[in-house]
């Protein structure tokens, strides 16, 4: 058995949701150049005349009158100046406009934003987003039948119609045009059979229209892709009722009923919801410049960004990935640790160092992290786990890591570590638990094909 | 039996009895000893079942006009109505959570004229003294759709920042009472028929200081003695304040940032006093952030259940088993979320038969980004949410809803919508671009079950722009349509005369119980036409924290003589009347 490989292959079973990390979809750029006749905004009808784009004007902020809304114009401001820069970069870069228009319109500014996505569509009439955007943004304003226009027109121009197709689904719902909602829905899961939203979509046009026992089937798939969806467990209650199977509707309404459940919301917290969004839109440029091969521009935009909202771990995450992508793991490093010491009681800060650096082989930093972890958080199998694999690499102390192992399954139980406590007795040459530690795994996880191979290793005749 | 013995007292006292021996019918309640300036309601024969139980002979109808094509007519009518009531609150900045909540207005014939009277809820200042606050106020109606203050002759001037509000006649002696739902202490105002009230809070022991909401009266256990469930928003809302902002705005806190308050349910005890029955009845097993509230019997076994609307948190649908136990079924019978499962930001509630399937339907009004909500009622007490395949959300999702009613704006037989809106936040417009503080009111016309917006050519009822809250749905001026007073969050309200030319028939219906509730909340009443059947029931507080509506009011379309009426008192006991003529008050007096 080669222990690297069952390492990483365990590094990538168990944390694989931790390492990766979210990663913008990419656009498609127009190469098209617009004339150079430059005018003051996107005046005219930009989708038949269009001239040179000039940045609009910025919405006028009111005088703060308070820390808050310093900090809200602060991060607008700064907002506003990284996407103008994109917008300038990127000349006529249908993505970086509609990226302008968004923030526009966020901050009230409706007109300009629409003026400013027009514009876009001018310089690529088929750019999908454009249309999106404009569809959201009349949609909120209650203009039902101009977004449904906007979102037919995004899904036969993307060339991933989702979006558009699950938005014109549900302006179509809204507008209680169950049948055509019906075909798009349809016609989104023919693409993507998976996407939980659009069955449950489904099924409630299908139960607005009086078919239960269709929309008993959507939502029936919708449970089996997604065990705790909640529009799926009331589409089911609900539709059971109706259908006048009470027996499968009291079925559903206990779970409905069940108090983890139903739980109230959370309080909306306007610092937090300005700083994602600051997030968003730093992520979003430096992804547009990314495209556009400025990788220097790309990386300065999130480090920008990360002095001003240092606790974005979603910015975080992208610069380190474009600091990997040009193989420069120790300013990756650099970036993860900053958050540490920016925020040594967060657990997250930690781990996600040690597992960056388990990844690029970094041992050492990787240890004092998950120390600095299991300090914090005692309870948690995690960095026991991964503290064992390191024991068994960095420092062979092998009996150490059968303990650490052995303290990561008492605390969870699970087939991964049960794996990995089969590693580390199989180094201490203790095969006879080191098959046992492999069986449990197994019956835990049978259709695993790593435990498979590892076990038949392990019974194999020396 | 000292109830009853109380109970016959008051009969005999009213006079009632031996006018309805004598006669073989009842007239239209009046006391001497209230005050007749006012002109006098169009008075009607009124109804005693009989051995025929037919209709006596009365004067013969004019033709029906019947080339009259219905033309929705409603007329701005607020400053000539004179309800000069001007709303207010004042927080000092500090943006608490009770003033995005306006409050409620009820109808009240308190005088017995036969002309509704309006009272209306007012906010206070918050922080300082409660005297400094200018009062509720009750407004007499003095016909022709004019209105005079009388609040100080009659004693209703509570102080408090009053939220919700009851009507009822909750002693049984023929004058309807007020239940005031207060962020502070909550207020009982007991009519002594004379045109002034009492405030007998402190003896009925239904004093409570939680931030209210909704209020009604309702009789859960079948003695016909309203009992009192009083509805409570959050916890510590002033001294547990919470410092929000939006885009670095300062706005109010949300329902969220507070614990919910429990809501209460006072038994009527029949001797002035109430008991508090929370914990008994159950309710008290459930603390949410309630706002409207409806008694209505949802699965027709002739008892009032109730239905709690919340912010942000589920609806709850209280079950009684007839003797004032409750079993929360919200979820079991579909009025818990939204279609897409949503806990939305649920304001007011309405019930009525939309569909005149016999059962009664649920719409709720919501917070800015969500769709109101009608859920139908199959017949069964099971409800779906209908919004999407009946329009009944209409354009109104970027704003916030509140007031909503249920009427027949037109008298063509199906029930219409009326929703007043409005943000929480006058300074709303700082950060959001789909809606504001001040948004039109909307009707929704019911066209064969779906719900069509008919605001733009509604007339100039529905121009004025406010931010609107609660609202009453009544006949203000006896002339067989439904008008509207809509409260308006800190200004004067809307007041709303319905001038819709139409030659549809009409029927209204005051009921007076004798074994039943005197005022007769909680009976249901069904029309029965050739083509239909319409039903309503008898409530005592609705809407958006308000109350109206004790007398019912049916379109009856081209029916100019109503072939059935059944009446199914609040005490179970059924009455049936024949060959009833179209447009009348008809007073019915329980056999």
């Amino acid at each position: 058995m080669k222990t690297n490989r069952l390492i990483f292959a365990v590094l990538l079973l168990n944390f694989g949701g931790i390492v990766a990390f979210a990663v913008f979809r990419a656009r498609t750029v127009s190469s098209r150049r617009p004339d150079p006749t430059a005018i003051r905004g996107v005046e005219g009808n930009p989708a038949q005349t269009r001239s040179v784009f000039v940045i609009p004007e910025r919405p006028s902020q009111p005088s703060p009158d308070s820390k808050a809304a310093s900090d809200f114009n602060e991060l607008r401001s700064e907002a506003f100046s990284v996407v103008e820069g994109v917008v300038k970069r990127l000349k006529d870069n249908p993505g970086a406009l509609c990226l302008l228009g968004k923030l526009h319109l966020r901050s009230g500014n409706t007109e300009v934003a629409k003026r400013i996505w027009e514009y876009a569509l001018a310089v690529d009439a088929n750019f999908g987003d454009a249309w999106l955007d404009l569809g959201n943004a009349v949609l909120l304003l209650g203009e039902q039948e101009s977004a449904e226009q906007h979102f037919r027109n995004a899904a036969k121009c993307s060339k991933d119609p989702t979006e558009g197709l699950f938005a014109l689904g549900k302006v179509l719902l809204d507008q209680g045009k169950l049948v055509d909602a019906v075909e798009q829905f349809n016609l989104l899961l023919k693409r993507n059979p998976t996407n939980v939203s659009a069955i449950c979509k489904l099924g409630v046009a299908y139960q607005q229209l009086g078919q239960f026992s269709n929309a008993i089937e959507e939502y029936s798939k919708a449970l089996q892709v997604d065990k705790d969806s909640w529009e799926a467990i009331l589409g089911l209650q609900t539709a059971y009722r109706s259908a006048g199977d009470m027996a499968n509707a009291r079925k559903y309404s206990e779970q409905l009923s069940d108090p983890t459940r139903s739980l109230r919301g959370k309080a909306d917290i306007d610092n937090e919801r300005s700083l994602e969004y600051f997030s968003f839109v730093c992520q979003s440029a430096s992804n547009l410049l990314l495209e556009a091969g400025d990788v220097t521009a790309a990386s300065a935009t999130l480090k920008r960004g990360l002095e001003l909202a240092p606790e974005s771990d979603q910015m975080r995450r992208q610069l380190v990935n474009i600091y990997t992508s040009q193989g420069n793991h120790d300013t990756a490093i650099d970036v993860l640790k900053s958050r540490c010491s920016t925020s040594p009681g967060s657990l997250e800060a930690w781990m996600n160092l040690a597992v960056y650096s388990m990844k690029v082989r970094k041992l050492e930093i990787a240890e004092e992290a998950l120390q600095k972890a299991i300090a914090l958080a005692p309870q948690q199998s995690d960095s026991y786990a991964l503290l064992a694999q390191i024991q068994m690499t960095r420092t062979k102390d092998r009996p150490l890591a059968v303990e650490t192992a052995k303290r990561a399954v008492g605390l969870a139980p699970i087939a991964s570590n049960h794996f990995i406590l089969a590693t580390a007795l199989y180094h201490t040459e203790n095969l006879a638990e080191a098959k046992k530690e492999l069986t449990e795994a197994l019956r835990l996880e049978p259709n695993n094909q790593e435990f498979r191979e590892a076990f038949a290793r392990l019974s194999a005749p020396k | 039996m000292r109830l009853l013995c109380n109970r016959t007292n008051i009969w005999f006292r009213l006079g009632w009895i031996p006018v309805v021996m004598m006669c073989g019918c009842g007239q239209s309640m009046s006391d001497p000893s209230v005050p007749k300036q006012a002109p006098t309601a169009t008075t009607t024969p009124a109804i005693s079942p009989h051995s025929t139980n037919t209709v006596p002979s009365t004067p013969p109808l004019p033709d029906p006009v019947v080339d009259i094509k219905t033309r929705i007519m409603l007329t701005d009518y607020s400053s000539e109505s004179q309800l000069d009531f001007k709303h207010h609150y004042d927080g000092h900045g500090e943006k608490y959570i009770v003033e995005a909540l306006g409050g409620g207005i009820a109808s009240i014939d308190f005088d017995g004229d036969g002309l509704l009277d309006i009272y209306f809820l007012n906010g206070a200042s918050l922080g300082t003294q409660v005297g400094e606050s200018p009062p509720n106020a009750l407004y007499r109606n003095l016909g022709n759709f004019k209105f005079a203050n009388v609040t100080d002759f009659s004693g209703t001037d509570d102080r408090n920042f009053s939220t919700g509000v009851a009507v009822a006649d909750y002693n049984n002696d023929g004058f309807p009472d007020i239940f005031v739902n207060n962020l502070g202490p909550d207020r009982l105002y007991c009519n002594n028929g004379d045109g002034t009230f009492t405030d007998v809070t402190e003896t009925a022991q239904v004093s409570r200081t939680e931030l209210g909401a909704g209020a009604c009266f309702v009789d859960v256990d079948g003695d016909s003695l309203l009992d009192l469930y009083v509805a409570n928003y959050v916890k510590s809302p002033i001294e547990k304040n919470v410092k929000r902002t939006t885009d670095g705005n300062a706005r109010y806190p949300g329902p969220l940032d507070f614990e919910p308050e429990r809501d209460f349910l006072f038994h009527n005890e029949g001797d002035g006093s109430f008991v508090d029955i929370s914990s008994p009845s159950g309710i008290a097993d459930i603390a949410t952030t309630s706002m409207g509230i409806i008694a209505t019997d949802f699965d027709s076994d002739g008892d009032s259940d109730i239905v709690v609307v919340n912010d942000l948190d589920r609806n709850l649908l209280w079950e009684n088993d007839g003797k004032g136990k409750f079993t929360e079924v919200g979820i079991q019978r579909g009025i818990a979320f939204s279609f897409d499962g949503r806990r939305n930001g649920n304001m007011g509630i309405d019930a009525a038969d939309y569909d005149n399937n016999g059962s009664m339907d649920l719409y709720t009004t919501t917070f800015s980004n969500e769709f109101p909500v009608l859920y139908r009622n199959d017949g069964a007490g099971s409800f779906s949410d209908v919004t999407l395949a009946t329009g009944a959300g209409g354009k109104m999702k970027p704003h916030a809803n509140w007031g909503t009613s249920f009427l027949d704006i037109e008298n063509d037989g199906d029930k219409d919508l009326f929703v007043a809106n409005g943000h929480v936040d006058p300074n709303v417009q700082l950060w959001a671009y789909n809606t504001a503080w001040k948004v039109a009111n909307v009707l929704l016309l019911n066209v064969d079950g779906k719900f069509k917006d008919v605001s733009a050519t509604a007339g100039s009822g529905l121009l004025p722009v406010e931010s609107s809250r609660g609202n009453i749905a009544d006949d203000l001026d006896n002339d067989g349509d439904i008008d509207l007073v809509v409260h308006n969050s800190l200004t004067i309200a809307t007041a709303i005369k319905n001038d819709t030319l139409t030659s549809n028939q009409w029927l209204q219906i005051q009921l007076h119980g004798r074994t039943a509730c005197r005022d007769a909340t909680g009976t249901k009443v069904q029309v029965f036409l050739d083509d239909k059947t319409l039903t309503d029931e008898v409530h005592s507080g609705r809407g958006y924290q308000s109350s109206y509506g004790q007398r019912l009011s049916f379109g009856l379309g081209p029916t100019s003589v109503v072939p059935k009426i059944k009446v199914q008192w609040s005490d179970g006991k059924e009455e049936v009347f024949t060959a009833i003529p179209a447009n009348k008050l008809l007073t019915i007096v329980q056999k």
